[in-house]
Protein backbone atom coordinates (compact mmCIF):
# COMPACT_ATOMS: atom_id res chain seq x y z
CA UNK A 1 0.00 0.00 0.00
CA UNK A 2 2.91 2.23 0.48
CA UNK A 3 4.42 2.01 -2.73
CA UNK A 4 4.02 5.78 -3.82
CA UNK A 5 2.70 9.22 -2.88
CA UNK A 6 -0.29 8.29 -4.34
CA UNK A 7 -1.19 5.16 -3.08
CA UNK A 8 0.26 6.35 0.45
CA UNK A 9 -2.02 9.37 0.62
CA UNK A 10 -5.17 7.16 -0.41
CA UNK A 11 -4.54 4.98 2.37
CA UNK A 12 -4.01 7.26 4.88
CA UNK A 13 -7.64 8.75 3.49
CA UNK A 14 -9.20 5.63 4.37
CA UNK A 15 -10.66 5.65 7.07
CA UNK A 16 -12.16 9.29 6.19
CA UNK A 17 -13.26 7.93 2.90
CA UNK A 18 -15.48 5.31 4.46
CA UNK A 19 -16.61 7.60 7.43
CA UNK A 20 -18.09 10.55 5.10
CA UNK A 21 -18.84 7.87 2.36
CA UNK A 22 -20.79 5.61 4.63
CA UNK A 23 -22.17 8.46 6.82
CA UNK A 24 -23.22 10.54 3.87
CA UNK A 25 -24.35 7.09 2.50
CA UNK A 26 -26.75 6.45 5.45
CA UNK A 27 -28.11 9.86 5.13
CA UNK A 28 -29.38 9.14 1.52
CA UNK A 29 -30.18 6.10 2.71
CA UNK A 30 -33.12 6.73 5.74
CA UNK A 31 -34.14 10.20 3.41
CA UNK A 32 -34.97 7.43 0.76
CA UNK A 33 -37.28 5.55 3.32
CA UNK A 34 -38.95 8.86 3.96
CA UNK A 35 -40.04 9.24 0.72
CA UNK A 36 -43.09 6.69 0.08
CA UNK A 37 -44.40 8.21 2.95
CA UNK A 38 -43.77 11.91 1.61
CA UNK A 39 -45.30 10.86 -1.40
CA UNK A 40 -48.67 9.52 -0.10
CA UNK A 41 -48.88 12.89 1.41
CA UNK A 42 -47.71 14.76 -1.23
CA UNK A 43 -50.22 17.28 -2.19
CA UNK A 44 -49.82 18.80 1.31
CA UNK A 45 -45.91 19.05 1.19
CA UNK A 46 -46.21 20.35 -2.52
CA UNK A 47 -48.92 23.36 -0.77
CA UNK A 48 -46.30 23.97 1.43
CA UNK A 49 -43.69 24.04 -1.31
CA UNK A 50 -45.57 26.87 -3.14
CA UNK A 51 -46.84 28.76 -0.23
CA UNK A 52 -42.76 29.98 -0.27
CA UNK A 53 -42.07 32.86 -2.85
CA UNK A 54 -40.83 31.60 -6.01
CA UNK A 55 -37.86 33.26 -5.65
CA UNK A 56 -36.43 31.36 -2.56
CA UNK A 57 -36.72 27.86 -3.81
CA UNK A 58 -33.29 28.64 -5.54
CA UNK A 59 -32.09 27.55 -2.38
CA UNK A 60 -33.45 23.99 -2.76
CA UNK A 61 -32.55 23.32 -6.50
CA UNK A 62 -35.51 25.43 -7.95
CA UNK A 63 -37.87 22.22 -7.46
CA UNK A 64 -41.75 22.72 -8.65
CA UNK A 65 -42.65 19.46 -6.40
CA UNK A 66 -41.63 17.61 -3.33
CA UNK A 67 -43.71 14.08 -5.47
CA UNK A 68 -41.12 13.30 -7.95
CA UNK A 69 -37.78 11.82 -6.89
CA UNK A 70 -36.11 14.45 -8.58
CA UNK A 71 -37.88 17.31 -6.23
CA UNK A 72 -37.55 15.05 -3.03
CA UNK A 73 -34.04 13.70 -3.27
CA UNK A 74 -32.94 17.68 -4.83
CA UNK A 75 -35.31 19.63 -2.06
CA UNK A 76 -33.93 17.43 0.82
CA UNK A 77 -30.64 16.75 0.00
CA UNK A 78 -28.69 16.90 -3.13
CA UNK A 79 -28.88 20.65 -3.50
CA UNK A 80 -26.77 21.01 -0.32
CA UNK A 81 -24.73 18.01 0.34
CA UNK A 82 -22.19 19.68 -2.04
CA UNK A 83 -21.70 22.02 0.83
CA UNK A 84 -21.36 19.28 3.53
CA UNK A 85 -18.49 17.29 1.09
CA UNK A 86 -16.89 20.22 0.79
CA UNK A 87 -15.76 20.42 4.80
CA UNK A 88 -14.03 17.06 3.81
CA UNK A 89 -12.84 18.13 0.12
CA UNK A 90 -11.38 21.16 1.58
CA UNK A 91 -9.79 19.97 4.99
CA UNK A 92 -8.29 17.06 2.96
CA UNK A 93 -6.92 19.47 0.26
CA UNK A 94 -5.45 21.50 2.97
CA UNK A 95 -4.04 18.65 5.05
CA UNK A 96 -2.51 16.64 2.02
CA UNK A 97 0.27 19.77 1.37
CA UNK A 98 -0.36 22.55 4.49
CA UNK A 99 -0.18 19.42 7.07
CA UNK A 100 2.50 17.58 5.45
CA UNK A 101 4.53 20.56 5.87
CA UNK A 102 3.72 21.59 9.28
CA UNK A 103 4.34 18.38 10.57
CA UNK A 104 7.82 18.15 8.92
CA UNK A 105 7.42 15.25 7.01
CA UNK A 106 7.30 16.92 3.52
CA UNK A 107 11.24 17.30 4.07
CA UNK A 108 11.51 13.99 3.94
CA UNK A 109 9.34 12.93 1.04
CA UNK A 110 11.09 16.41 -1.19
CA UNK A 111 14.51 14.81 -0.02
CA UNK A 112 13.67 11.85 -2.28
CA UNK A 113 14.57 11.56 -6.01
CA UNK A 114 10.95 13.34 -7.00
CA UNK A 115 10.19 16.09 -8.24
CA UNK A 116 7.65 18.71 -6.91
CA UNK A 117 5.62 18.36 -10.07
CA UNK A 118 4.79 14.81 -9.41
CA UNK A 119 4.68 14.95 -5.30
CA UNK A 120 2.02 17.23 -6.09
CA UNK A 121 -0.25 15.29 -8.98
CA UNK A 122 0.29 12.37 -6.99
CA UNK A 123 -1.38 13.84 -3.88
CA UNK A 124 -4.17 15.39 -6.27
CA UNK A 125 -4.76 11.97 -7.40
CA UNK A 126 -5.41 10.70 -4.42
CA UNK A 127 -7.66 13.72 -3.95
CA UNK A 128 -9.62 13.22 -7.02
CA UNK A 129 -10.45 9.25 -6.40
CA UNK A 130 -10.86 9.78 -2.28
CA UNK A 131 -13.67 12.00 -3.52
CA UNK A 132 -14.64 9.62 -6.13
CA UNK A 133 -14.89 7.06 -3.76
CA UNK A 134 -17.10 8.97 -1.28
CA UNK A 135 -19.28 9.75 -4.24
CA UNK A 136 -19.70 5.92 -5.33
CA UNK A 137 -20.86 5.23 -1.72
CA UNK A 138 -23.26 8.06 -1.67
CA UNK A 139 -24.65 6.59 -5.03
CA UNK A 140 -24.76 2.64 -3.71
CA UNK A 141 -26.66 3.78 -0.11
CA UNK A 142 -29.21 5.43 -2.68
CA UNK A 143 -28.76 2.60 -4.85
CA UNK A 144 -29.65 0.49 -1.83
CA UNK A 145 -32.17 3.22 -0.63
CA UNK A 146 -34.20 2.55 -3.81
CA UNK A 147 -34.21 -1.17 -4.18
CA UNK A 148 -35.39 -0.97 -0.14
CA UNK A 149 -38.58 1.41 -1.39
CA UNK A 150 -39.14 -0.16 -4.78
CA UNK A 151 -38.24 2.78 -6.60
CA UNK A 152 -37.99 2.39 -10.21
CA UNK A 153 -35.35 4.91 -10.92
CA UNK A 154 -33.08 2.74 -12.81
CA UNK A 155 -29.26 1.79 -11.20
CA UNK A 156 -26.91 3.51 -13.33
CA UNK A 157 -29.14 7.04 -12.22
CA UNK A 158 -28.45 6.36 -8.48
CA UNK A 159 -24.83 5.98 -9.25
CA UNK A 160 -24.68 8.99 -11.33
CA UNK A 161 -26.20 11.12 -8.69
CA UNK A 162 -23.90 9.85 -6.46
CA UNK A 163 -20.73 10.56 -8.79
CA UNK A 164 -22.76 14.00 -10.06
CA UNK A 165 -21.03 15.39 -6.51
CA UNK A 166 -17.67 14.81 -7.82
CA UNK A 167 -17.13 18.04 -9.73
CA UNK A 168 -18.67 20.07 -7.74
CA UNK A 169 -17.01 19.09 -4.82
CA UNK A 170 -13.70 18.61 -6.72
CA UNK A 171 -13.74 22.58 -7.38
CA UNK A 172 -14.06 23.30 -3.89
CA UNK A 173 -11.15 21.20 -2.55
CA UNK A 174 -8.88 21.78 -5.94
CA UNK A 175 -9.08 25.75 -5.27
CA UNK A 176 -8.22 24.72 -1.55
CA UNK A 177 -5.86 22.59 -2.67
CA UNK A 178 -4.03 25.23 -4.90
CA UNK A 179 -3.94 27.80 -2.48
CA UNK A 180 -2.35 25.34 0.33
CA UNK A 181 0.80 24.91 -2.56
CA UNK A 182 0.62 28.48 -2.97
CA UNK A 183 1.10 30.64 0.46
CA UNK A 184 2.14 29.34 3.68
CA UNK A 185 -0.05 28.26 6.39
CA UNK A 186 -3.80 26.90 6.33
CA UNK A 187 -6.15 30.10 6.86
CA UNK A 188 -5.57 31.78 3.32
CA UNK A 189 -6.54 28.36 1.35
CA UNK A 190 -9.40 27.13 4.13
CA UNK A 191 -11.00 31.20 4.47
CA UNK A 192 -11.04 31.69 0.48
CA UNK A 193 -11.90 28.12 -0.24
CA UNK A 194 -15.25 28.17 2.25
CA UNK A 195 -16.26 31.83 0.61
CA UNK A 196 -16.82 30.32 -2.38
CA UNK A 197 -18.61 27.70 -0.92
CA UNK A 198 -21.12 29.48 1.19
CA UNK A 199 -21.05 32.85 -0.68
CA UNK A 200 -21.67 31.10 -3.74
CA UNK A 201 -24.54 28.90 -2.54
CA UNK A 202 -26.13 32.29 -0.62
CA UNK A 203 -25.60 34.36 -3.99
CA UNK A 204 -27.13 32.04 -6.16
CA UNK A 205 -30.24 31.42 -3.70
CA UNK A 206 -30.16 35.34 -4.00
CA UNK A 207 -30.02 35.66 -7.48
CA UNK A 208 -33.76 35.36 -8.43
CA UNK A 209 -34.33 38.19 -5.71
CA UNK A 210 -32.49 40.85 -7.81
CA UNK A 211 -31.84 41.55 -11.75
CA UNK A 212 -28.60 42.84 -10.68
CA UNK A 213 -27.09 39.61 -9.42
CA UNK A 214 -27.88 37.70 -12.64
CA UNK A 215 -24.63 38.20 -13.85
CA UNK A 216 -23.10 36.56 -11.24
CA UNK A 217 -25.12 34.04 -11.62
CA UNK A 218 -22.42 31.97 -13.33
CA UNK A 219 -19.59 32.97 -11.11
CA UNK A 220 -21.15 31.19 -7.91
CA UNK A 221 -19.35 27.99 -9.40
CA UNK A 222 -22.61 26.68 -7.21
CA UNK A 223 -24.99 27.42 -10.65
CA UNK A 224 -23.10 24.92 -12.57
CA UNK A 225 -23.88 21.72 -10.29
CA UNK A 226 -27.97 22.33 -9.41
CA UNK A 227 -28.43 22.76 -13.40
CA UNK A 228 -27.62 19.13 -13.56
CA UNK A 229 -30.40 17.21 -12.40
CA UNK A 230 -29.48 13.65 -12.27
CA UNK A 231 -32.67 12.19 -11.35
CA UNK A 232 -34.66 14.32 -13.44
CA UNK A 233 -33.88 15.68 -16.52
CA UNK A 234 -30.48 14.40 -16.30
CA UNK A 235 -27.10 15.91 -15.85
CA UNK A 236 -25.83 18.65 -18.52
CA UNK A 237 -22.41 17.38 -19.57
CA UNK A 238 -21.10 20.98 -20.37
CA UNK A 239 -21.78 22.12 -16.99
CA UNK A 240 -19.79 18.93 -15.94
CA UNK A 241 -16.92 20.07 -18.48
CA UNK A 242 -16.68 23.51 -17.03
CA UNK A 243 -16.42 22.89 -13.39
CA UNK A 244 -13.95 20.13 -14.48
CA UNK A 245 -12.31 22.76 -16.16
CA UNK A 246 -12.05 25.10 -13.40
CA UNK A 247 -10.31 22.07 -11.48
CA UNK A 248 -7.64 22.06 -14.13
CA UNK A 249 -7.21 25.35 -14.21
CA UNK A 250 -6.56 25.78 -10.18
CA UNK A 251 -4.61 22.38 -10.13
CA UNK A 252 -2.19 24.20 -13.20
CA UNK A 253 -2.14 27.02 -10.36
CA UNK A 254 -1.38 25.05 -7.40
CA UNK A 255 1.63 23.10 -9.47
CA UNK A 256 3.53 26.03 -10.68
CA UNK A 257 3.49 27.93 -6.93
CA UNK A 258 4.53 24.64 -5.30
CA UNK A 259 7.07 24.32 -7.61
CA UNK A 260 8.43 27.64 -6.74
CA UNK A 261 7.79 28.40 -2.91
CA UNK A 262 10.00 27.95 -0.06
CA UNK A 263 9.42 24.79 1.98
CA UNK A 264 8.92 26.48 5.16
CA UNK A 265 7.27 24.82 8.13
CA UNK B 1 41.15 18.51 -8.60
CA UNK B 2 38.30 16.70 -8.13
CA UNK B 3 35.08 18.38 -8.31
CA UNK B 4 33.72 19.31 -4.57
CA UNK B 5 31.16 17.81 -3.60
CA UNK B 6 29.66 20.75 -2.17
CA UNK B 7 29.84 24.16 -3.50
CA UNK B 8 28.65 27.42 -2.50
CA UNK B 9 29.36 30.95 -3.89
CA UNK B 10 27.82 33.98 -1.96
CA UNK B 11 25.01 31.97 -1.19
CA UNK B 12 21.81 34.08 0.38
CA UNK B 13 18.76 33.37 1.66
CA UNK B 14 16.71 35.88 3.55
CA UNK B 15 13.01 35.20 4.63
CA UNK B 16 11.61 38.03 3.38
CA UNK B 17 13.32 40.96 5.61
CA UNK B 18 14.26 38.08 8.06
CA UNK B 19 18.09 36.79 7.67
CA UNK B 20 18.92 33.45 7.31
CA UNK B 21 22.03 33.25 5.64
CA UNK B 22 24.58 35.76 4.03
CA UNK B 23 27.32 35.41 1.31
CA UNK B 24 28.15 31.80 2.23
CA UNK B 25 31.40 30.64 0.26
CA UNK B 26 32.36 27.48 1.06
CA UNK B 27 33.92 23.80 -0.53
CA UNK B 28 33.77 20.77 0.43
CA UNK B 29 35.95 18.29 -0.81
CA UNK B 30 35.31 14.24 -1.93
CA UNK B 31 35.77 12.21 1.08
CA UNK B 32 35.71 14.54 3.70
CA UNK B 33 33.56 14.65 6.91
CA UNK B 34 33.35 18.55 6.98
CA UNK B 35 31.37 20.01 10.32
CA UNK B 36 29.51 22.57 10.09
CA UNK B 37 29.58 24.45 13.55
CA UNK B 38 27.23 27.55 14.86
CA UNK B 39 24.85 28.27 17.68
CA UNK B 40 20.89 27.54 16.86
CA UNK B 41 19.55 30.58 14.38
CA UNK B 42 22.81 31.19 12.82
CA UNK B 43 21.82 29.60 9.76
CA UNK B 44 22.50 25.84 9.70
CA UNK B 45 19.47 24.93 8.53
CA UNK B 46 18.82 27.60 6.48
CA UNK B 47 22.02 26.24 3.93
CA UNK B 48 21.18 22.66 4.22
CA UNK B 49 17.65 23.36 3.02
CA UNK B 50 19.54 25.25 -0.06
CA UNK B 51 21.61 21.99 -0.92
CA UNK B 52 18.16 19.93 -1.02
CA UNK B 53 16.33 22.42 -2.86
CA UNK B 54 13.79 22.34 -0.18
CA UNK B 55 14.06 26.38 -0.09
CA UNK B 56 15.50 28.95 -2.72
CA UNK B 57 18.45 31.26 -2.77
CA UNK B 58 17.92 34.91 -2.66
CA UNK B 59 20.94 35.50 -3.96
CA UNK B 60 24.06 33.35 -5.09
CA UNK B 61 24.68 29.89 -6.19
CA UNK B 62 25.30 26.04 -4.55
CA UNK B 63 26.19 22.98 -6.49
CA UNK B 64 25.99 19.46 -5.14
CA UNK B 65 27.80 16.80 -6.71
CA UNK B 66 28.54 18.97 -9.82
CA UNK B 67 25.12 19.35 -10.33
CA UNK B 68 22.42 22.43 -9.48
CA UNK B 69 20.31 21.48 -7.04
CA UNK B 70 17.07 23.98 -8.44
CA UNK B 71 17.55 22.46 -11.79
CA UNK B 72 18.85 19.34 -11.45
CA UNK B 73 17.20 18.56 -8.06
CA UNK B 74 16.13 14.60 -8.83
CA UNK B 75 19.25 13.66 -9.46
CA UNK B 76 20.76 15.31 -6.61
CA UNK B 77 18.39 13.61 -4.17
CA UNK B 78 18.66 10.50 -5.68
CA UNK B 79 22.76 10.96 -4.34
CA UNK B 80 22.44 12.33 -1.42
CA UNK B 81 20.89 11.33 2.03
CA UNK B 82 19.64 13.63 4.76
CA UNK B 83 18.83 13.55 7.96
CA UNK B 84 16.66 16.87 8.82
CA UNK B 85 17.46 18.78 11.97
CA UNK B 86 13.94 18.56 12.98
CA UNK B 87 13.28 14.68 12.09
CA UNK B 88 9.45 14.56 12.04
CA UNK B 89 7.90 10.52 10.34
CA UNK B 90 4.66 9.44 9.47
CA UNK B 91 3.47 9.12 13.43
CA UNK B 92 1.14 6.13 12.46
CA UNK B 93 3.54 3.92 10.44
CA UNK B 94 5.93 1.59 11.76
CA UNK B 95 9.60 2.33 11.24
CA UNK B 96 9.43 -0.87 8.89
CA UNK B 97 6.44 1.20 6.73
CA UNK B 98 8.12 4.19 6.74
CA UNK B 99 11.26 2.61 5.43
CA UNK B 100 9.94 0.92 2.52
CA UNK B 101 7.27 3.49 2.17
CA UNK B 102 10.94 6.02 1.43
CA UNK B 103 12.67 3.08 0.30
CA UNK B 104 10.29 2.84 -3.13
CA UNK B 105 10.28 6.70 -3.49
CA UNK B 106 14.02 5.81 -4.28
CA UNK B 107 12.74 3.19 -6.03
CA UNK B 108 14.46 0.77 -4.85
CA UNK B 109 17.62 0.56 -2.00
CA UNK B 110 20.03 -2.24 -1.67
CA UNK B 111 19.36 -5.45 -0.61
CA UNK B 112 19.63 -6.04 3.32
CA UNK B 113 21.10 -2.61 3.76
CA UNK B 114 17.92 -2.08 6.15
CA UNK B 115 18.07 -4.74 8.18
CA UNK B 116 21.70 -4.03 8.51
CA UNK B 117 21.83 -0.85 9.54
CA UNK B 118 18.86 -1.45 11.49
CA UNK B 119 20.73 -4.08 13.22
CA UNK B 120 23.70 -1.96 13.78
CA UNK B 121 21.84 1.03 15.45
CA UNK B 122 19.59 -1.40 17.36
CA UNK B 123 16.47 -0.13 16.01
CA UNK B 124 12.64 -1.28 16.29
CA UNK B 125 11.32 -1.31 13.35
CA UNK B 126 7.96 -2.86 13.91
CA UNK B 127 6.70 -0.37 16.71
CA UNK B 128 4.43 2.56 15.12
CA UNK B 129 6.72 5.44 15.39
CA UNK B 130 4.15 7.16 17.86
CA UNK B 131 5.07 5.07 20.27
CA UNK B 132 8.84 5.80 19.65
CA UNK B 133 11.28 7.83 22.21
CA UNK B 134 12.79 10.98 20.04
CA UNK B 135 16.45 8.71 20.20
CA UNK B 136 14.44 5.88 18.82
CA UNK B 137 12.92 8.18 16.11
CA UNK B 138 16.24 9.07 15.36
CA UNK B 139 17.84 5.48 14.51
CA UNK B 140 14.72 5.65 12.06
CA UNK B 141 15.89 8.78 10.57
CA UNK B 142 19.97 7.54 10.46
CA UNK B 143 18.64 4.28 8.38
CA UNK B 144 16.44 6.41 6.18
CA UNK B 145 19.34 8.96 5.12
CA UNK B 146 22.05 5.82 4.27
CA UNK B 147 19.92 2.88 3.08
CA UNK B 148 20.15 3.96 -0.41
CA UNK B 149 24.27 4.42 0.06
CA UNK B 150 24.47 7.90 -1.09
CA UNK B 151 27.17 9.24 -2.15
CA UNK B 152 26.84 12.18 0.21
CA UNK B 153 25.05 12.49 3.43
CA UNK B 154 23.75 16.24 5.17
CA UNK B 155 23.18 15.53 8.21
CA UNK B 156 21.33 18.57 10.57
CA UNK B 157 22.34 17.33 14.20
CA UNK B 158 22.33 14.32 13.94
CA UNK B 159 23.37 13.05 17.51
CA UNK B 160 20.76 15.19 18.96
CA UNK B 161 18.81 12.73 21.14
CA UNK B 162 20.91 10.05 20.89
CA UNK B 163 22.45 8.08 24.16
CA UNK B 164 26.19 8.16 24.41
CA UNK B 165 26.41 4.55 23.39
CA UNK B 166 23.86 5.29 20.50
CA UNK B 167 26.37 8.48 19.59
CA UNK B 168 29.58 6.14 19.32
CA UNK B 169 27.66 3.52 17.08
CA UNK B 170 26.49 6.52 14.73
CA UNK B 171 30.11 8.04 15.09
CA UNK B 172 31.27 4.28 13.56
CA UNK B 173 29.31 4.51 10.64
CA UNK B 174 30.13 8.03 9.98
CA UNK B 175 33.82 6.66 9.83
CA UNK B 176 32.77 3.63 7.80
CA UNK B 177 31.29 6.00 5.34
CA UNK B 178 34.24 8.26 5.06
CA UNK B 179 36.32 5.16 4.70
CA UNK B 180 34.53 4.10 1.26
CA UNK B 181 35.59 7.25 0.12
CA UNK B 182 31.95 9.08 0.45
CA UNK B 183 31.41 12.73 1.75
CA UNK B 184 29.73 13.59 5.53
CA UNK B 185 28.25 17.27 5.60
CA UNK B 186 26.70 17.79 8.76
CA UNK B 187 25.96 20.58 11.50
CA UNK B 188 26.75 20.43 15.15
CA UNK B 189 26.98 22.16 18.07
CA UNK B 190 28.41 19.47 20.32
CA UNK B 191 32.10 20.28 20.39
CA UNK B 192 33.83 16.67 21.10
CA UNK B 193 32.20 14.63 18.44
CA UNK B 194 33.43 17.80 15.90
CA UNK B 195 36.62 17.40 17.08
CA UNK B 196 36.13 13.25 17.07
CA UNK B 197 35.09 13.02 13.38
CA UNK B 198 35.42 16.19 11.31
CA UNK B 199 38.40 16.55 9.30
CA UNK B 200 37.27 20.42 8.34
CA UNK B 201 35.34 22.67 10.08
CA UNK B 202 33.14 25.47 8.91
CA UNK B 203 31.48 28.05 11.70
CA UNK B 204 28.95 30.29 10.99
CA UNK B 205 27.64 33.20 13.15
CA UNK B 206 24.64 35.76 12.42
CA UNK B 207 24.13 34.27 8.73
CA UNK B 208 28.00 34.34 8.01
CA UNK B 209 30.02 32.00 7.34
CA UNK B 210 33.26 33.78 9.69
CA UNK B 211 35.90 30.45 9.46
CA UNK B 212 36.98 27.10 6.98
CA UNK B 213 39.88 25.41 9.42
CA UNK B 214 41.28 22.36 9.57
CA UNK B 215 40.30 20.58 12.79
CA UNK B 216 43.86 20.65 13.94
CA UNK B 217 44.23 24.99 13.26
CA UNK B 218 41.28 24.96 15.04
CA UNK B 219 42.94 23.84 18.16
CA UNK B 220 45.78 26.20 17.40
CA UNK B 221 44.12 28.43 17.76
CA UNK B 222 42.45 27.66 20.55
CA UNK B 223 42.86 29.01 24.07
CA UNK B 224 44.76 26.27 26.35
CA UNK B 225 44.23 27.04 30.27
CA UNK B 226 47.16 26.07 32.51
CA UNK B 227 48.28 26.80 36.21
CA UNK B 228 51.91 27.12 37.03
CA UNK B 229 52.68 26.22 40.55
CA UNK B 230 55.64 28.00 41.40
CA UNK B 231 58.20 28.04 44.17
CA UNK B 232 57.51 31.48 45.82
CA UNK B 233 54.66 33.76 44.78
CA UNK B 234 55.74 35.58 41.18
CA UNK B 235 55.03 38.79 39.73
CA UNK B 236 52.30 38.35 37.15
CA UNK B 237 52.65 41.84 35.20
CA UNK B 238 55.51 40.16 33.22
CA UNK B 239 53.95 37.20 32.12
CA UNK B 240 50.54 39.66 30.49
CA UNK B 241 53.03 41.23 27.90
CA UNK B 242 53.83 37.64 26.83
CA UNK B 243 52.34 37.51 23.12
CA UNK B 244 49.55 35.04 22.86
CA UNK B 245 49.02 35.57 26.71
CA UNK B 246 45.38 36.86 26.84
CA UNK B 247 44.64 36.40 30.71
CA UNK B 248 46.82 35.69 34.21
CA UNK B 249 45.64 35.90 37.78
CA UNK B 250 47.51 35.09 40.42
CA UNK B 251 46.91 33.10 43.37
CA UNK B 252 49.01 32.22 45.90
CA UNK B 253 52.18 31.11 44.37
CA UNK B 254 50.01 30.37 41.47
CA UNK B 255 49.49 31.69 38.40
CA UNK B 256 46.56 30.80 35.90
CA UNK B 257 47.21 31.39 32.10
CA UNK B 258 45.27 31.40 29.11
CA UNK B 259 47.12 31.69 26.29
CA UNK B 260 46.68 31.27 22.56
CA UNK B 261 49.28 29.63 20.25
CA UNK B 262 52.50 28.78 20.72
CA UNK B 263 53.85 27.91 24.54
CA UNK B 264 57.12 28.89 24.00
CA UNK B 265 57.54 32.34 25.13
CA UNK B 266 55.52 31.73 28.00
CA UNK B 267 57.53 28.94 29.36
CA UNK B 268 61.03 30.59 28.66
CA UNK B 269 58.88 33.17 31.05
CA UNK B 270 58.44 30.73 33.52
CA UNK B 271 61.69 29.13 33.60
CA UNK B 272 63.40 32.30 35.26
CA UNK B 273 61.82 31.47 38.65
CA UNK B 274 61.63 28.00 40.43
CA UNK B 275 58.42 25.92 38.73
CA UNK B 276 57.19 23.21 40.68
CA UNK B 277 54.17 22.19 38.19
CA UNK B 278 52.15 22.80 34.97
CA UNK B 279 48.79 21.50 34.43
CA UNK B 280 47.44 22.15 31.49
CA UNK B 281 44.09 21.64 30.58
CA UNK B 282 42.80 20.11 26.79
CA UNK B 283 42.06 22.65 24.66
CA UNK B 284 38.62 22.40 23.34
CA UNK B 285 36.75 23.84 20.29
CA UNK B 286 34.30 25.54 22.10
CA UNK B 287 37.31 28.01 23.38
CA UNK B 288 38.36 28.50 20.16
CA UNK B 289 34.62 28.94 18.28
CA UNK B 290 34.39 31.93 21.12
CA UNK B 291 38.09 33.37 20.33
CA UNK B 292 36.54 34.06 16.56
CA UNK B 293 33.10 35.23 18.39
CA UNK B 294 35.50 37.97 20.46
CA UNK B 295 36.99 38.86 17.04
CA UNK B 296 33.80 39.63 15.75
CA UNK B 297 34.09 36.93 13.10
CA UNK B 298 36.83 39.17 11.14
CA UNK B 299 40.42 37.74 11.89
CA UNK B 300 43.07 38.22 9.44
CA UNK B 301 45.67 35.87 9.01
CA UNK B 302 48.02 37.95 10.74
CA UNK B 303 46.42 36.72 13.51
CA UNK B 304 47.41 33.73 12.92
CA UNK B 305 49.70 31.73 15.61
Amino acid sequence: MLRSVFLKTLYDQRKAILGWGLGLGALAYFTLLLYPSIQKAGALYDQMLHSFPPEALAFVGNIRSFTTMDGYMTGSLLSYLPLVLAIYAIGAAVGLITGEIERGTMDILLAHPLPRWRVVLEKYAALVAALAAICLIFGLSMLAGGLTIGSDVPPGKWLLAGLHLLPLTLLYGTVAFALACAVRGRAAAVATATALVVGGYILNGLVPFSERLQPLEKWTVYYWYITGRPLGDGIILEHVIILLGGSLLFLLIGLVAFGQRDIVP
Amino acid sequence: MATPVIETEGLTKYYGRSRGIIDVSLQVEPGEIFGFLGPNGAGKTTTIRLLLDLIRPTRGHARVLGLDPQRDGVEVRRRVGYLPGELALYPDLTGQQVLEYTAHLHNGVPRGEIARLAERLEADLRRPIRTLSHGNRQKIGIILALMHRPELLILDEPTMGLDPLMQQALYELLEEVRRDGRTIFFSSHILPEVERLCDRVGILREGRLVAVETVSDLKGVAVRRMDMVFERPVDPEPFRAIPGVREVTASGSTLHVAVQGSLDPLIKAAAQHTVLNIVTYEPNLEEAFLAFYRDNGRRTRDDRP
